[in-house]
Parts: structure tokens; sequence; C-alpha cells
């Protein structure tokens, strides 16, 4: 899945330590989840757009044919 | 791996103990084996083979040893709060635990598929080995069973 999580931590000045230390999970899921790797569940998606102070649509992108919807 | 979701160190740290409490079993069920595997080598006429005795002797060994280390190593993580917390990440982060599970999925067919053929072809020499290999890969499809059951009731 297709996220915005680099370039929001980019723009915030944010390392993918400190993102991940902030919702709690490895730096690791974090470049995961830049590389498009992982799939985020609902906790840690709301974690990240909390951290951010945006709405979870707005960091991940759903593509619609990929997700089925 | 953990029962509980923990999002804090104390938390953790209070898991680390509950499990530690029957961490004991590991090494004790060891020590036992140990030293019947010895007594059945040294101290008795033993109707087994040395190849089982030795067998008996290993495991048993390599069981309390296991126990103990696992033992001091938790011992040591809960003291250290920085190896606590990489601890706590590597065993709540949802990723380590999705790639965990697939792992065991995987593991699972492995096992499975072993058993089937080890007992299909085994058995062609060995004819007991159909017998052991094949009720092993019942007894799995049969706790699986029970585990989607009770888990489905639960959840």
């Amino acid at each position: 899945m297709e996220t915005r999580i680099q370039a929001l931590r980019k723009e915030n000045k944010v390392t993918q330590n400190e993102l991940a230390d902030a919702v709690d999970v490895t730096r690791q899921t974090i470049i995961s989840l830049e590389r498009g790797r992982y799939k985020a569940s609902l906790v840690l998606a709301h974690k990240i757009a909390q951290y951010f102070g945006l709405a979870i649509e707005d960091i991940f992108v759903f593509d619609q044919e990929d997700e089925n919807i | 791996m953990m029962n509980q979701p923990v999002h804090t160190n104390a938390e953790f740290k209070e898991q680390m103990k509950a499990r530690n409490r029957w961490l004991w079993v590991i090494p004790a069920a060891g020590l036992i084996t140990f030293v019947l595997g010895l007594y059945g080598e040294f101290g008795m006429d033993s109707p087994l083979s040395d190849k089982m005795l030795g067998v008996y002797t290993g495991m048993g060994l390599g069981l309390f040893v296991v126990g103990v280390v696992l033992t001091i190593r938790n011992h040591r993580i809960m003291k250290d709060e920085a190896k606590l917390k990489a601890w706590r990440l590597k065993y709540t982060d949802e990723r380590n635990i999705a790639i965990s599970r697939k792992a065991w999925q995987i593991a699972a067919i492995v096992l499975l598929a072993g058993l089937y053929l080890g007992g299909l072809i085994g058995g062609l020499f060995i004819p007991v080995l159909v017998d052991v290999l094949l009720c092993g890969v019942c007894l799995f499809l049969v706790a699986y069973a029970i585990a989607w059951q009770v888990l489905n009731a639960r959840h």
C-alpha cells in the first residue's frame, strides 16, 4: 500500500526512529510502511495519523482495485 | 508471542515475570530426563539401547541448559530499561507478529508435508513409521480444528 509517511516525515523533520518510538513499533516497520511492503493495521494507521495530526486517508493511499473496494 | 497487548515497559515486565514463573518447567523437565538417562546408562541394567539413553541424556541436558539460559537472559532484560524496551518492541511490533504468524504457517505446511511423505515413503522400509508419522499429521489437524473452534467461540 502506498503511503505519504516518508514525505510527511521529511516535511516535519522527523526521523524514522522518532516516528517508530512515538507509535510504538520498530524502525523496520516504518521502513516497510514507507516502501509500501507492509500494510498497517487500523490501530497503527490511526496512531500515525494522530502523530501527524491528519486523517488516515490523508496518509494511506487506498488503491480501489488492489483493495477490492 | 505474548498473550495480552502491552504498551509500556512496566506491563511488559509483568508479562515477563508471569512467563518466568513457569519457565522453571523447562530446566526441571530437562534435568529429570537427563538424570533418568544417566541412571539408565550407569545405574541399572536398562533394556533401552545406548542410542536411546544418549538421546535422553542429550535432550535432557539441552533442555536444562536452554531453560537456565532463558531464565538468566530474562532477568538481565528486566533489569535494563533500554533492553526491555527493545524486547517489548520486538515482541509487540505488529509487523514482527505478522511475520512470525506467516513463518509458523510455512513451517506447519513443511512439517505436515514432511510427516506425510516420511510416513508413506519411510513406511516402505520401517512399517511403524506409517503409524507414528501419520498419527502426527492427525494430531496436528485435530489440534488445529479444536483450536479453531475455541478461538471462534472466544472472538
